[in-house]
Order: C-alpha cells, then structure tokens, then sequence
C-alpha cells in the first residue's frame, strides 16, 4: 500500500513540476474560455434573450439578459469541468508515455512492486490531478460568477458536480491508459493530446451548441462518452439557472433549448435518462478496463 | 566461496533472433564479475533477464538461492540494478527521488532515512542531496543511481554499462566507489562494460559473442591465453633488410609498420635475448604488453 501510495505521489510530483505540461494540458480550457469571451457567449446569450422575447410577452429585457448570462456562464462551466476532466488526464497519463519510452518503467518492474500497482498508481495521479484542476476551475469560475453578482449553487448541487466530475475524470483516466498502452513515444501521444485537445471542444458540443452541428455528426457524438458527460454536468449545473431565465415560459420551448445546447440529449425521440448516461459512461470506463486487463496480461506474456 | 548466481543453459530468442543462445555461467559470493561484448552481443539481454524484467525463453536461473521465474519477488528484494540510462526523475531532487525508490523496498520511514545517509556517504553525494537530479553532472548522475540501486543493500549489484559516456576521472572515481562496496559491503558485483580497461579488475570476466559465452576466466589467464606481448623495434637506415634474416633465422614471425618491425613475443621478458644480439643495428625499440583489448578482439575476431 505504502509503495502504491509513493509512486502515486512521484507520478503527481512529476507532472506539477513540469510548469509546460501542466500550462499545456490546461491549455483547451483556455481556449474556450477565450472563444466564450470573445464571441460565443454573445451569441448564446442572444439566442436565449431571443426565445425569451419570442415566448414570453412583456418581459423586463435587463434582467433577461442578466440571467441569460449567467446561465450561458454555468453552462460553459459544465464543459470546462469535462474538458478539463479529459485534457488533464491525458496529460498526467503521458507521464506513463515518457517513462516507458526513457526506460524508466523497467527501473520500476525491477522493483519488488506488482506491474498492476505501477499501473494504477498512473490512474491515480491522473484521477487526483484531473479532481484537482477541476475543483480549482470550479472555485475561480464559482468565484467569479458569484463576484458578479450571479446565483449562488445550492451545496446539493455542489455535491452533484463533484460526483460527475470524480466519475469523468476516473472513466476518462481509465480511457487515456488504455490509449497510452498502444501508443510508442512521447510524440505520437503529443500527437494524440494535440487532437483531442481540439476535437474535445466539438465533440463535448462545447464551442458549438449541438442544435448548430449538422444532423450526420449529432448524431455520431451521441455515441461518444463526451458529449453525455458534458450532459450530465450542464443539466445539474443549469438547472438553477433554467428556472430562473425561463419562468413563465412554455415547456416545450425550454426542452427545445436544452436539446439545442446539448444539455439535454434526445435518441430516438426520447430523452436520454441520467441513469442511462451514467450507465453509458461506466461502461466505456469498464469495455476500456477489460482492454487494458487484456493487453497487459498479453504483454506479460510475449513480454514487449 | 559459494555460488551466488547460477545460470544454466539460458536463452532467449526474440521472434527470428537468438538474442542469448545457451549460455552458462556462475558468479561466486563476494566477486566483481565483468560481463563483456560488443555491441548487440546479448549482454543487457542477460541482465535483463537475471534482474526479472523478462523471462528466458528456456534454461535455469538461481539467484541467492532462489530461482528465476518462480521466486522473482524474493529475487527483486535481494538484488540492486543500476541500468544503462539514467532511471531518476528530472525535476525532482536527489533526496526526493532516493525516497521514493527505496519506498519501493523499505516500508519504514525511518529506516529507509537511515539508508539514505548511509548510502550518500558511501557515494559522497550529501552535497547534491537537495539538488534536482536534472541539474547534476553526468558522474553525480550516475552515483546517484547507483546510490538508488544500494539503498535496500542488496546482495548483488548489477551494473549495465556503469561508466559508459563518463570522463576518465569520473569514470576512476565510479570504479573505485565499485572496489570499495565490494570489498567493504562483501557485495556481489556484476557489471557489463565495453572498456577493457575496467574488465581488468574484475576477478572473473566472461566474454559474449553473438549470442554466445565464448570465453570465461580470470584477467590474468586469459590475457596469457590470447594477448600476446609485442617488441617493436625501430632499425637503422639500411639495416633493415640484415634484421629481417635474422628474426627469419630465429624463427620470429614479424609484421612492419611503416619505419618500424612489430615483433609478438611470449612474454616481455623473452625481449630481452633479441635485443642484446641486434642492439647495434636498432635506433630504438619498445616493449608492448598485451591488453585486455587484444584479448577482446582476439576472441571476438573484431581484428581482421
């Protein structure tokens, strides 16, 4: 237990010293924050205060606009916490990479330590890692929208937030080790963090609300772990902000906007349930357990 | 003395290559063991092999008594590696990394501190100890990884390639760190090494070829066996042709070398006779013992 515990430790030291790898893997939060910023929130904004005057009759447009904020704010929120639930983890995981690539792995097999524990010890950092940025992104972006005036969450959604995020980031770090074990060297999994940093805003529905994609890749990315954990996390973050923005306001209209902006997700004119979502997520971190369980006994086996 | 490592029949074959192909040797308590090859020659293989990062393909092992394959765990705690690259991590100091590989043996904190003063003084490393191990030089490097390999005492050292890349001095003081563990810790020392220099002092080297233990011996009978002293001798103007009929006459084989006669002779002091009968026709002469490097390459047939 005590080694598990140390070289969790040395995989977290490792990857928090690195000042780049730790600038880098945060960098496609960034990058949404900065698109939200300078234009797409605008726009989400708009298409809110939009329906409002649409729907609503007499409203007082400033305090619209208010809420509209806000709830565009809690929303990216949602998608950062995921993107930063996956970039991170993939970041913490190429550790493994370079370790395997500069024969350090070798050094630790030499050890009287199980090859299963060195394993999980990279799970772990990533998972402790990936819980941490995120925690952190949740307190500043907490901060901020509570420094400028918006809406307190309620602690049981708090609660909620931190439970989703522990389950990304975990199914996500499980995802990431399965990927690393296929990989060779520190610059294809570069490769790979490069793609997926940019894929990750489209495919989580994040840059673009899912209404605005085109019918073909909707479709595909409801197949894709991303987008329902995105789901989740909007739908508990929103919440709140829903009732409020929307009051008085046909449900139709509001379902409409959530399937638009993919907080809530629809497959074959259904809503897809929390309990089916959660259920899906699970099963791609158990499908990529089993591949990892797999590939390593092979590998002890015609050892490289 | 007794056996401490027993190998018997040992191969390895990758796919198509025979990497190790029946080998056989043992190493006594308490001796350095030089391991030599050329590149490729299947000595990191070997090591690889006995330090239990990767079963043989079939044969034999017994370290301290318990065998490879079966009782790895007993084996890992009773053996230290020091392997060809540096294994310690960049960004993190000397100390910190000394405690997280000697966690991976020692559970109790306070002991495992004990060890690490103990091993620092050995190597002279109190010094570096709060330095980041990416910022030291390349002989404070390697001292500090074979500081890693010492920390759960172990009864074996072995060491691939400890001094390849170091500057002569460097390379001394690693060698005479070597001499002084294995004299003061009564510790098994096996190393590989491409220096011959170094092989010099083991008290038995064991030569590998293609895959192949093409010799094994001490220095000394096997420099009597394959090294042959050499008399070079440099002839007067227009002597030369007199000291050539004389040396035929004698029986002397003789190659020349541009102004000068190369003269192999049993032993140095077989030198003598000759001179004294052709002092007058010489200008000067010098008398070349055999080196480890002839008997390398005489058993290796690098020399064409």
């Amino acid at each position: 237990m005590s080694k598990y515990i140390s070289l969790t430790r040395r995989n977290c030291m490792v990857f928090l010293r690195d000042k780049t790898a730790v600038f880098f893997s945060l960098l496609s939060m960034l990058i949404v924050l900065m698109l939200m910023g300078v234009f797409l929130g605008n726009m989400n904004v708009e298409s809110i205060t939009g329906l409002l005057a649409q729907y609503g009759g007499e409203r007082d447009v400033a305090l619209d606009k208010e809420n509209a904020t806000q709830l565009v704010q809690y929303w990216t929120l949602a998608g950062l916490m995921v993107v930063n639930a996956l970039t991170v983890t993939l970041s913490v995981i190429g550790i493994m990479v370079t370790d395997a690539n500069e024969n350090k792995l070798e050094s630790f097999y030499g050890a009287p330590v199980h090859r299963n524990i060195i394993a999980l010890s990279y799970i772990s950092a990533a998972v402790i890692i990936g819980m941490l940025f995120c925690m952190l992104t949740l307190g500043i972006a907490l901060g901020y929208i509570s420094a400028t005036g918006g809406e307190m969450l309620s602690a049981e959604t708090l609660a909620q937030i931190f439970g989703y995020t522990l389950m990304n980031v975990c199914i996500f770090a499980i995802i990431m080790y399965m990927l690393a074990l296929f990989v060779k060297s520190s610059s294809a999994w570069g490769g790979i963090a490069t793609v997926v940093g940019t894929l990750v805003g489209f495919v989580g529905a994040i840059y673009l609300p899912m209404g605005s994609l085109p019918t073909g890749v909707a479709e595909v990315l409801k197949y894709i772990p991303i987008l329902h954990g995105t789901s989740l996390m909007r739908k508990v973050c929103c919440e709140e902000a829903i009732q409020t923005t929307f009051a008085d306001i046909p449900q139709e209209v509001i379902d409409g906007y959530q399937e638009y902006m993919g907080i809530s997700v629809i497959m074959d004119g259904t809503e897809v349930q929390n309990v089916s979502q959660i259920l899906f997520l699970c099963m791609c971190g158990v499908a990529a357990f089993l591949v990892i369980a797999i590939l390593t006994k092979r590998k002890s086996i015609s050892d490289r | 003395m007794s056996e401490v490592i027993r190998v018997e029949h040992l191969k390895k074959y990758f796919k198509d290559v025979k990497a190790v192909d029946d080998i056989s040797f043992s190493v006594e308590r308490g001796e350095l063991f030089g391991f030599l090859g050329v590149n490729g020659a299947g000595k990191s293989t070997t090591i690889n092999m006995l330090c239990t990062l990767f079963p043989p393909t079939s044969g034999k092992v017994e370290i301290c008594g318990y065998e490879l394959g079966k009782q790895n765990e007993e084996i890992k705690k009773h053996i230290g590696v020091v392997y060809q690259n540096n294994c310690l991590d960049k960004l993190l100091t000397v100390k910190e990394n000394l405690l997280l590989r000697g966690s991976l043996y020692e559970t109790d904190k306070k002991k495992l501190l004990n060890n690490i003063k103990r091993v620092c003084e050995i190597l002279e490393l109190d010094g570096v100890i709060k330095r980041p191990y990416g910022k030291l030089s390349g002989g404070q490097k390697r001292r500090c990884e074979i500081a890693t390999a010492l920390l759960h005492t172990p009864d074996i050292l072995f060491l691939d390639e400890p001094t390849t890349g170091l500057d002569p001095a460097t390379r001394k003081s690693v060698w005479s760190t070597l001499k002084k563990l294995q004299k003061e810790m009564e510790m098994t020392v096996f190393l590989t090494t491409h220096y011959m220099e170094e092989a010099a002092r083991a008290n038995h080297i064991a030569i590998m070829d293609r895959g192949h233990l093409v010799q094994y011996g001490t220095p000394f009978t096997l420099k009597e066996q394959f090294a042959m002293d050499k008399l070079l001798i440099v002839p007067k103007e227009g002597e030369k042709v007199q000291i050539q009929q004389l040396l035929d006459k004698k029986g002397f084989t003789f190659k020349q070398k541009e102004e000068r006669l190369s003269i192999p002779i049993p032993n140095t002091m077989s030198a003598m006779p000759l001179l004294e009968e052709i002092s007058s026709l010489i200008e000067g002469f010098e008398v070349i013992q055999g080196t480890m490097d002839d008997v390398f390459l005489q058993i290796t047939g690098e020399e064409k």
